[in-house]
């Protein structure tokens, strides 16, 4: 199978590091930053397939992050990662081009599902 | 008030009807009118007036003469003018003041009626307040909650995972795991102890003494440097250790945190120092954390003592809201300064002779 990118963005160190080794497990190629800055200058050196994003990132939030990498990389599929309540936000976040908002803990291998579809579909 | 203008109308009348008032005569009887101001209704005015000109014209008729008889009516006729200009006054006087009366039992009733509606509004403001404040502190408590939970859950799945391996992978996951347990420990903590309603447990106790064992047994991150100048020379002060420690120990944690993310964005070599001093100043003792961190910027320094406000990347943003109210409690305080790369400061303070209040018996 392909493995195609995925870029994990969240501050906390701890979640975003478990997630990505996590989803390495479950076959996905996968890099980790842990600001907004460095999720803009990640998706500006490489392609990624997906992007993971906490929306309390502690530069800019991640709808505007999203905004910003989508610029470089309109194609990316992007899911937005919250430990608030996801309704609030779902509609700012789809407006900025998210394709889903997660609400943490995450269902990971749910996750990983449906971005070996989001795979799948781009091929 | 009858009874006085019944017993002055019969005087007055006895007077004028025995002696020979002359010209004098009807005058007196001004003064029944003049009882009227300590009557209520303005009617009663008129009915002495009234009583009044019908005692001058019987008292013209029976008293004895005295005087040129013209004159004496004559001046029984201003008598009876003088009698209602004063009835007229009074009586005007008498609705003003029945009025101003009405007017003042309006006014206190409408008071009491606003007042009632302000308390009513300012419970509601302060209901939805409190709600607003709790369901603001529920969110960010859940939402803190949420990530190191998110982190426990990725670590079982990944020990579980039927192609992990032990090695430093799965004790990757478990620090992981651990670390985030640690810190549910600790939000769940700081909500407790920003809540806590638990009056102080207060002993006399050399406060130098028992900083330095407070600062020997506190973490400091490697790298860091913890310097102490305690010098109350041995002073005794009268504080809760237990609530005091945490205190202090939040106030190092705050500043180990600063330093230690201070250094990382900046790649730094420089030393990292916190140093921790004790002074008496007048009436009061002081606890100074210095450090030499990045600093608070300072669109965020008026902020800090706010609860649920923070910068970091989790946390609560009550540590040092509780720390406020600690020293509050010890009638005491906290003050914070700071200049943006350049450290800061943050001094608690005590006051000597500190007596806590008694807490209800029973």
């Amino acid at each position: 199978m392909k493995q195609s990118k995925l870029l994990v963005v969240d501050d906390d160190q701890d979640f975003a590091t478990g997630l990505a080794r996590l989803l390495e497990l479950y076959g996905h190629k996968v890099s980790v930053v842990f600001t907004g800055k460095g999720a803009v200058e990640a998706v500006k050196k490489d392609r990624y397939l997906a992007v993971l994003m906490d929306i309390g990132l502690p530069d800019f939030n991640g709808i505007e992050c999203l905004r910003k990498i989508r610029k470089f990389n309109p194609e990316i599929r992007c899911f937005l990662l919250t430990g608030y309540s996801a309704h609030h936000l779902a509609e700012q976040g789809m407006d900025a081009g998210a394709v889903e908002i997660l609400t943490k803990p995450v269902d990971t291998e749910r996750l990983s599902q449906k971005l070996f579809s989001v795979d799948a579909q781009a091929v | 008030m009858v009874l006085a203008a019944a017993s002055l109308a019969a005087v007055v009348f006895v007077l004028d009807s025995m002696l020979p008032l002359g010209v004098a005569g009807g005058v007196p009887y001004v003064a029944l009118v003049l009882l009227g101001w300590w009557f209520e209704k303005t009617r009663h005015i008129v009915v002495l007036a009234v009583v009044s000109s019908a005692l001058i014209i019987v008292g013209y008729l029976i008293s004895p003469s005295g005087g040129i008889p013209w004159v004496v009516a004559t001046n029984r006729v201003y008598a009876l003018f003088a009698v209602w200009v004063t009835a007229a006054l009074l009586a005007k006087a008498k609705s003003v003041e029945i009025g101003l009366r009405q007017a003042r039992a309006d006014l206190e009733q409408r008071v009491e009626e606003r007042t009632t509606e302000l308390l009513d509004a300012q419970h509601t403001i302060l209901r939805k307040e409190r709600l607003a404040a709790l369901g603001q502190l529920t969110g960010t408590v859940a939402h803190e909650l949420r990530n190191p939970l998110g982190t426990i859950a990725t670590s079982i799945a990944l020990i579980r995972h039927p192609h992990s391996k032990a090695g430093p992978e799965l004790d990757g996951a478990l620090d992981r795991a651990s670390r985030s347990i640690e810190r549910c420990d600790t939000i769940i903590t700081e909500l407790l102890d920003f809540a806590r309603a638990k009056g102080l447990q207060t002993e006399p106790m050399n406060l130098d003494a028992w900083l330095s064992g407070v600062l020997r047994e506190v973490h400091v991150p490697a790298g860091i440097k913890l310097t102490q100048n305690l010098r109350t020379d041995g002073a005794t002060v009268c504080f809760d250790p237990d609530q005091l420690r945490r205190a202090v120990v939040n106030v190092v944690d705050n500043a180990c945190q600063a330093m230690t993310n201070g250094s990382s964005e900046k790649g730094a070599t420089a030393s990292s120092e916190l140093t921790a001093t004790t002074r008496m100043n007048g009436e009061r003792v002081e606890i100074d954390f210095t450090d030499t961190g990045p600093g608070i910027p300072d669109q965020v320094l008026p902020r800090v003592l706010e609860p649920l406000f923070s910068t970091k990347s989790f946390g609560t943003g009550l540590g040092l809201p509780t720390v406020q109210r600690i020293m509050d409690e010890h009638g005491g305080g906290l003050q914070i300064s700071s200049e943006e790369g350049r450290g800061a400061q943050v001094l608690l303070w005590l006051p000597l002779g500190f007596a806590p209040e008694e807490a209800p018996q029973g």
